[in-house]
């Protein structure tokens, strides 16, 4: 690997590991706020001073997103011409389903926000990089 | 060409590892999901205010409205007399809480001594209160002595500002404690061990301050506060509560506040099960 891609292969992920940490601070937050009805300030309170298990459900949170993300990518990188746009449109649907599942809103916000994170990821190689495939929709 | 050989084995190795972590992940995530949710997603009140005001001849402290669940209640506040023989024995107190022309709390107290710090008592209410219901509150007391009013005056009652302090270890918690500078309302005990009240049928919490900042808990520090015994059962069903009120100088937020927990196998256990859980403050958003 020349060194430009080692550098650009850090970036990328770098830019997924804040990806997948915003969601997952997101997903507290809403959780967090709508639990206590509290503010802010104090949700973030609530989530890394008032104890570490919290905090630390947070992190491993945070690391299976970013897990789920770097595996969805191999998963989509390697099967391209197969999966294009049915692969997106299942995230989606999982994202819906998600939404009327009854489970602990900070998951259900959670793989939401992640399904969407995911999908966006896709549209972006599909668009973007033009790698339209000829079997598409 | 088919699926498999679109995945050359650096990937097959990588997505095997990747697979490997998550799933160790996942079980992880699970196996701490009751720890998570037990420190996490905590009792909550759906509001608690205090208020306090004073004059020439009384302070008023500890005017609390909350809301738990379903139920709404008020009072429970201490009227210390600054003058003496403003109180007497056999006087007849009206005390009447005024939120509002048409909203007007009333409540008769018979003094037993000469005086006498009066308590009052705590009452369920059907309404809800909202912070602007009680923003301005005043309390007018009314002594009759023998058939004479001997003193009819209205103190005016100021919100205070008020922390929830919460403390938590491995196995225990205690939430929603309620502070303001010279009052603490004790908060809710609760245990990830199922079978505590059988193992423990009886327990004390003792609720401490100190005046000294220091990181370690030295319990030497600490003077007692609130003092609370009773069933485990009782502590964990959050049918044990407490006010305490501090009349020394300074302020409570100034100070580090902790409990003394002790656990005991029966009511004159010799040796009980006793440990620390230094109280830190969650700022209350606006």
């Amino acid at each position: 690997m020349t060194p430009g891609k080692k550098d650009k292969m850090t970036l990328y992920m770098l830019r997924n590991a804040l990806s997948t940490l915003v969601i997952a601070f997101i997903s507290f937050m809403i959780s967090l706020i709508s639990y206590y009805e509290c503010s802010f300030l104090e949700a973030i309170q609530r989530l890394f001073l008032v104890n570490i298990y919290t905090t630390l459900y947070f992190l491993l949170l945070w690391l299976l997103d970013y897990m789920i993300f770097e595996i969805s990518k191999i998963i989509f990188d390697t099967y391209e011409n197969i999966l294009t746009y049915k692969f997106i449109l299942v995230l989606c649907l999982i994202a819906i389903i998600l939404f009327f599942v009854p489970m602990l809103d900070l998951f259900q916000w959670n793989f939401i926000f992640l399904c969407l994170f995911i999908a966006l990821r896709q549209v972006k190689q599909l668009y973007i990089h033009k790698k339209r495939p000829s079997n598409g929709l | 060409m088919g699926v498999g050989d679109d995945m050359n084995n650096e990937v097959k190795k990588q997505l095997t590892l990747s697979l490997i972590l998550l799933a160790l992940l996942i079980a992880t995530l699970f196996f701490w999901y009751p720890n998570f949710m037990f420190h996490t997603y905590v009792e909550r009140l759906d509001y608690q205010y205090c208020l306090r005001g004073e004059n020439d001849e009384f302070v008023v402290d500890g005017y609390q409205f909350y809301q738990d669940g379903q139920t709404q209640g008020y009072g429970h506040a201490r009227i210390t007399p600054l003058k003496s023989q403003v109180f007497k024995k056999n006087d007849e107190v009206t005390l009447t809480l005024i939120l509002s022309q048409e909203h007007q709390l009333s409540q008769k107290i018979k003094i037993q001594n000469d005086d006498q710090v009066v308590t009052l008592d705590e009452q369920e209410s059907e309404d809800a209160f909202l912070e602007e219901d009680i923003q301005n509150a005043k309390l007018q007391i009314s002594v009759n002595r023998q058939n004479k009013t001997t003193y009819d005056q209205t103190i005016e009652l100021k919100n205070q500002d008020m922390l929830t302090y919460t403390s938590a270890n491995k196995d225990y918690t205690l939430t929603n404690v309620y502070v303001t500078e010279n009052w603490l309302k004790t908060g809710v005990f609760s245990s990830k061990d199922q079978d505590l009240a059988k193992e423990y049928p009886y327990m004390i919490i003792n609720y401490m301050y100190s005046h000294e900042q220091n990181h370690e808990v030295n319990i030497n520090d600490y003077e007692r506060f609130v003092y609370l015994k009773g069933k485990t059962e009782d502590f964990l069903n959050d049918q044990m509560e407490e006010v305490g009120y501090y009349d020394g100088q300074g302020s409570l937020f100034d100070m580090q506040l902790c409990c003394v927990i002790t656990l005991m196998k029966s009511e004159d256990d010799l040796h009980p099960y006793t440990f620390t859980l230094p109280l830190s403050p969650i700022q209350k958003g606006e």
